[in-house]
């Protein structure tokens, strides 16, 4: 024979064990005294499981008796030397030692009807056998079927089974076998043999190796199917075992090896049918050496040549001494290991063994009434169990899992709640609930929750999501707001239909202006402290901008920087930056030279903070120190970031464009950020994005991503928007959200404008959600603070006249963060030519659903967020700017309504997102539009 | 972060879009993933040029892409940075 | 530069003489490139700046000017001299 190549012509196996290779083979040799090892700690339900007293055998049959294997893999009979066996070991030990550790309390007498009577029961539940093996239950059936098959002998239904199953990795079919055969036992038995002499037991480090024990447990399901009487308590106890078990079971139907570790000799202890079958040296080897086999018969499978290479590899032929010595050498840690595996892995399997017993037991007992009685109660459990088993697939079980997992994780328990989000969705008033929207509903929350099957863009984008879910935060308090005034202010007449007729009507009441008057509480006293003590220091050093004597650079704008100065001095700086109109140096330049930036050639920014050379090497350099930084965390050594800062550059103002910002021009440099933020103080962190904020004209990012500089934006530049978008602006979403307050926002905010062209900036994507996030992070703390009171009133005037700054610099050309349609045409053609490029197989004429669009939502959401915070003079001049745009979403939705288009669903999907998008915008006004009209929101 | 050798100055173009010039009239455009000092590189998202001489002697050229390609080190003959689009 | 200070042989020393110096660099391919030389090492790897690619001969035409550094494999260069 040759399956796996194995050497015919060599010496005859049947002599191969005596005399291998020249060298005859003592089983103490390699036996190593493992049945001398009496003790077998933990184990102490061996007793029940194969009792205290039984007779032992050396009888074993691990095949069917009619079983008839032709061909060249005849049965090797391996001659018995040992007589005394692991299993005399094993149960000596039990009966002699373990009963001591027993509690006696614990009933651990074996039920020996629960382990047959429920067999009637199963079988009926027996269906014809379905090819498509999916869920517990099916995979339980299955094996039932197939373990009763075995024990009937017959071998129809059986081998019916094993060619439903995708074949496993093993030399069966190799050799030509049917695949009925695995039944018998002396097959496998010499293909062990043949294969792998047990004196050619490998080194003991590939035992360990965890796959092997994979592929052991169809083993037990093998040996249970040899018995006569059906075992079926197995899934009647467990009726929902771990998958990965059953699927082996299910799949893997194949005698593998005749006995497996954890109790082998006990099994054949258990059966003993037909005598003399497998000798005792025999599984004193194979105890040991299975799991290499498997192993190397399973990973070595697909390049049959590889495992013919090992197996027939002289050396190993060569030297069998030495490698048995090396086993037999630890026989018993090696018999823990797999002992250990086995626990872990699936403790049912010991479940088989036990039955064997009991089985035997029962044979000899009749049912006391006590265990009748038992067995009725474990009957109704069981039925209990069985009741709802298979509902479920074991992909739904993981999915539940990983979905309430994920909650616990994150960061954003609201953003990843579905109810939450379906509530908001319907909050919102795009969608109506209705069983007929339900649809709507389900692609609005993929859409929102930026699943793949949304059809958004490529990945989800996090940082978008969570500044989304920011300003949605923001308006939802907003939208309670005309409610409340409603109720408490007269009623304000005229609000509802046009829009003009709303601003006035608001502005004639002014009914929001109340809640930017702070109120004097308890929490201000400290603040008030604050104050006093700033307008000492700031007497101290009147003129100076920077107040924090750490910041060296008098750059002329450092209102933000450590926090142990307190916030206070940081609001006096702003607050005093706000009267100062005197920009520096710098910052005229950069706002004279932002609209230059026409080009987007990167270098042109690179030449000037130190070239691209320069650049590129601090970048390897920053990359260097992160790398340190990490090997020095994980081995639990000092973290000193200080080489880490100065290779950023940060407050390097050598270069007319600081470095830092030039790095943010490379990928890499931006991928590099959230690990270097892992091993910054806050006090850098807000350094660091205050020159962010003020470089922020200099940013290639914000010029690839404006359409003024960039009308026409290559694929690679969208992708570089989006790794910039997932990447930097998480990190300064996360940073606002969890470690900044107030007046650090609004430093950074006045860091913004400053220093660069406001308007520019919001003509760029990137720009539009920088401002957006700031903006919204403020008015979400303003609300909080509203509450509690926690906001000063020198503060919350600070806020307002930076909140001026901003509008004044933004006036006038609102309407302009709206790309024009040659832009947008531009940027989808790009996409879709993407799409077409990973996709190659859709045709968008076939697959309309993968039309692209525009999302226009992030614009309203900055929106929204300015309206948010603005009073209502800005509301309605922001209104009146944008008016245009928004009866042309308007326009653009119902358009979507009676179009056309061939895919009906993704028009109407896209008709919801469109209104979602502006509701966002209008609800802050206490407006919802919804079927190309505007009312008032209920 | 020292400069001192041609293969520190090819570090520097890690993650970055090389223009690699093969033997045979071949180059390839893509991003530089890894490289050793035998010049073995690999590239992702990478185009492959190859240059031909027409039966009327005019120059052709075949484009393939490779979403990761490894190049022997012994093809390489020039790696620099692409020309700007 | 790093040449070993205890190889101060004729080669090593033109090699580290001519750093930041114009050169022709000429591949056993028949290319011959102009440039300034940044740096080279044991190999023969040699990184050019400013460089301009042309066939055989600088008088041949210019075939292609390169804007960054241009990495030449060490196993393809035939000579290295100074303009």
């Amino acid at each position: 024979m040759s399956f796996f190549g194995f050497d015919p012509s060599g010496p005859k196996s049947k002599e191969r064990n005596n005399d291998g290779g020249n060298k005859p083979l003592d089983f103490d040799d390699t036996y190593g005294g493992l049945g001398d090892y009496e003790q077998e700690e933990g184990d102490y339900l061996n007793a029940e499981t194969f009792g205290a007293d039984v007779e032992l055998g050396n009888d074993f049959d691990f095949g069917h008796s009619e079983s008839n294997q032709s061909g060249a893999s005849a049965t090797i009979q391996q001659p018995s030397h040992v007589h005394r066996s692991y299993v005399a070991a094993a149960s000596q030990g039990v009966s002699s030692s373990n009963p001591a550790q027993l509690d006696t309390s614990i009933d651990l007498k074996p039920m020996e009807s629960l382990w047959t009577a429920g067999e009637q029961e199963y079988q009926q539940e027996q269906q014809p056998q379905q090819p498509q093996v999916m869920s517990m239950e099916d995979i339980e059936r299955q094996q039932r079927q197939m373990q009763m098959a075995a024990a009937a002998h017959q071998q129809a239904p059986s081998q019916q089974g094993f060619m439903q199953m995708p074949p496993p990795p093993h030399n069966f079919p190799m050799q030509g076998l049917p695949p009925q055969q695995p039944y018998q036992q002396d097959q496998p038995n010499s293909q062990f043999v043949n294969q792998y002499p047990p004196h050619m037991i490998p080194p003991p480090a590939m035992q360990g190796h965890p796959n092997q024990f994979q592929q052991m447990p169809p083993m037990f399901n093998h040996h249970q199917s040899q018995i006569p009487n059906p075992n079926q308590h197995y899934p009647q106890m467990y009726p929902t075992p771990p998958p990965n078990f059953q699927e082996h079971h299910g799949q893997q139907q194949q005698p593998q090896l005749p006995l497996q570790p954890p109790q082998p000799p006990q099994q054949g202890n258990g059966y003993s049918a037909s005598p003399q079958t497998l000798p005792q040296p025999q599984l004193a080897h194979q105890q040991v050496s299975p799991p290499t086999t498997t192993q190397i018969q399973t990973e070595l499978q697909p390049p049959a040549g590889v495992s013919r290479s090992i197996l027939a590899s002289p050396q190993s032929v060569a030297s069998p001494r030495t490698e048995s010595n090396v086993t037999s050498a630890s026989p018993q840690p090696l018999q823990q290991e797999q002992q250990e595996h086995y626990q872990v892995r699936s403790p049912e399997q010991q479940l088989p063994v036990r039955n064997i017993q009991k089985q035997m037991q029962q044979r000899r007992e009749p049912l006391t009434p006590e265990e009748q009685k038992r067995l009725q109660v474990r009957h109704a459990k069981v039925e209990k169990i069985m009741k709802h088993s298979g509902v479920m697939t074991p992909r739904d079980k993981d999915f539940i899992t990983r979905y309430q997992l994920s909650q616990i994780v994150t960061d954003d328990p609201y953003n990843e709640d579905f109810y939450f989000q379906v509530y908001k969705i319907i909050q919102r008033g795009g969608i109506v609930g209705g069983e007929s929207n339900k649809g709507s509903i389900a692609r609005a929350y993929l859409e929102h929750s930026g699943h793949r099957l949304g059809g958004r863009y490529k990945r989800a984008d996090i940082a978008l999501q969570r500044m989304q879910s920011q300003v949605e935060k923001a308006v939802t308090v907003a939208k309670e707001r005309p409610q409340k005034n409603k109720d408490n202010v007269e009623k304000i007449t005229g609000r509802e239909g046009v829009l003009g007729k709303i601003s006035s009507a608001m502005n004639s009441k002014a009914p929001r202006r109340q809640l930017l008057i702070p109120s004097h509480k308890a929490s201000r006293i400290s603040n008030e402290d604050e104050l006093q003590s700033l307008l000492l220091a700031s007497s101290a050093s009147p003129s100076t901008s920077s107040l924090d004597g750490t910041d060296e650079h008098n750059n002329s704008h450092q209102p933000v920087d450590a926090a142990s100065l307190a916030n206070v001095p940081a609001l006096e700086d702003v607050t005093q930056h706000l009267g100062n109109v005197e920009i520096s140096q710098n910052s005229k330049s950069r706002r004279r030279s932002s609209y230059a930036f026409t080009s987007v050639d990167q270098n042109s920014v690179l030449s000037r903070s130190g070239g691209r050379k320069f650049v590129l090497s601090l970048i390897e350099t920053v990359y260097r120190e992160v790398l340190e930084l990490e090997a020095n965390l994980r081995s639990g050594k000092e973290i000193n970031n200080t080489l880490l800062w100065e290779a950023l550059h940060v407050d390097d103002d050598i270069y007319e464009v600081c470095p830092f910002i030039s790095m943010l021009t490379f990928d890499k440099g931006v991928k590099i950020m959230p690990r270097i933020f892992n091993f910054l103080d806050k006090k850098q962190k807000l350094k660091l994005l205050q020159t962010f904020f003020s470089e922020l004209s200099h940013l290639n990012i914000i010029i690839i991503s404006s359409y003024k500089t960039n009308p026409t934006p290559t694929d690679n530049q969208l992708k570089k928007i989006d790794l910039f978008q997932t990447v930097f602006l998480k990190i300064i979403v996360s940073f606002l959200s969890n470690n900044s307050n107030f007046i650090e926002i609004m430093g950074l905010l006045l860091h913004l404008i400053k220093n660069n062209n406001v308007s520019f900036i919001s003509t760029s994507k990137i720009g539009l959600n920088l401002i957006t996030v700031l903006i919204s992070r403020a008015a979400l703390i303003r609300q909080d603070s509203n509450r509690s009171n926690g906001l000063s009133s020198p503060e919350i005037s600070a806020w307002n006249e930076i909140y001026d700054k901003l509008f004044t610099a933004l006036e006038s050309k609102l309407a302009s963060v709206f790309p024009p349609q040659e832009y947008l045409d531009k940027v989808l053609k790009v996409m879709d030519e993407q799409q077409q490029q990973h996709l190659p197989h859709y045709n968008s004429g076939n697959s309309p659903s993968n039309v692209q669009f525009y999302d226009q939502s992030y614009i309203w959401q900055f929106l929204a967020s300015l309206a948010l915070s603005g009073k209502l003079n800005h509301q309605r001049i922001i209104i009146d700017e944008v008016r245009e745009e928004i009866f042309g979403t308007i326009n653009a939705a119902e358009e979507l309504l009676n179009s056309n288009e061939i895919d009906k669903a993704n028009a109407t999907y896209r008709r919801e997102k469109l209104y979602q998008d502006l509701n966002l915008f209008l609800n802050v006004m206490g407006l919802v539009s919804r079927d190309g009209e505007i009312s008032e929101l209920k | 972060m020292s400069l001192e050798t041609p293969l520190d100055l090819l570090k520097l173009n890690l993650d970055e879009q090389v223009y690699v010039k093969l033997r045979g009239a071949r180059s390839l455009v893509g991003t530089l993933q890894a490289f050793d000092s035998h010049c073995n590189i690999v590239l992702s998202d990478a185009i492959e040029t190859i240059y031909e001489l027409d039966d009327e002697g005019d120059l052709q050229s075949v484009e393939r892409n490779s979403e990761m390609i490894f190049v022997r080190g012994d093809t390489v003959t020039l790696i620099t940075t692409p020309d700007e689009e | 530069m790093s040449t070993k200070t205890e190889t101060t042989s004729v080669s090593t020393q033109f090699l580290s003489n001519i750093i930041g110096k114009p050169v022709n660099v000429k591949l056993y391919s028949g290319m011959l490139y102009n440039g300034r030389l940044e740096s080279i090492d044991g190999f023969m790897n040699v990184a050019l700046s400013n460089t301009t690619e042309h066939y055989e001969n600088s008088s041949n035409g210019l075939l292609k000017s390169y804007n960054s550094d241009v990495f030449l494999r060490g196993t393809q260069v035939m000579y290295i001299s100074e303009v």
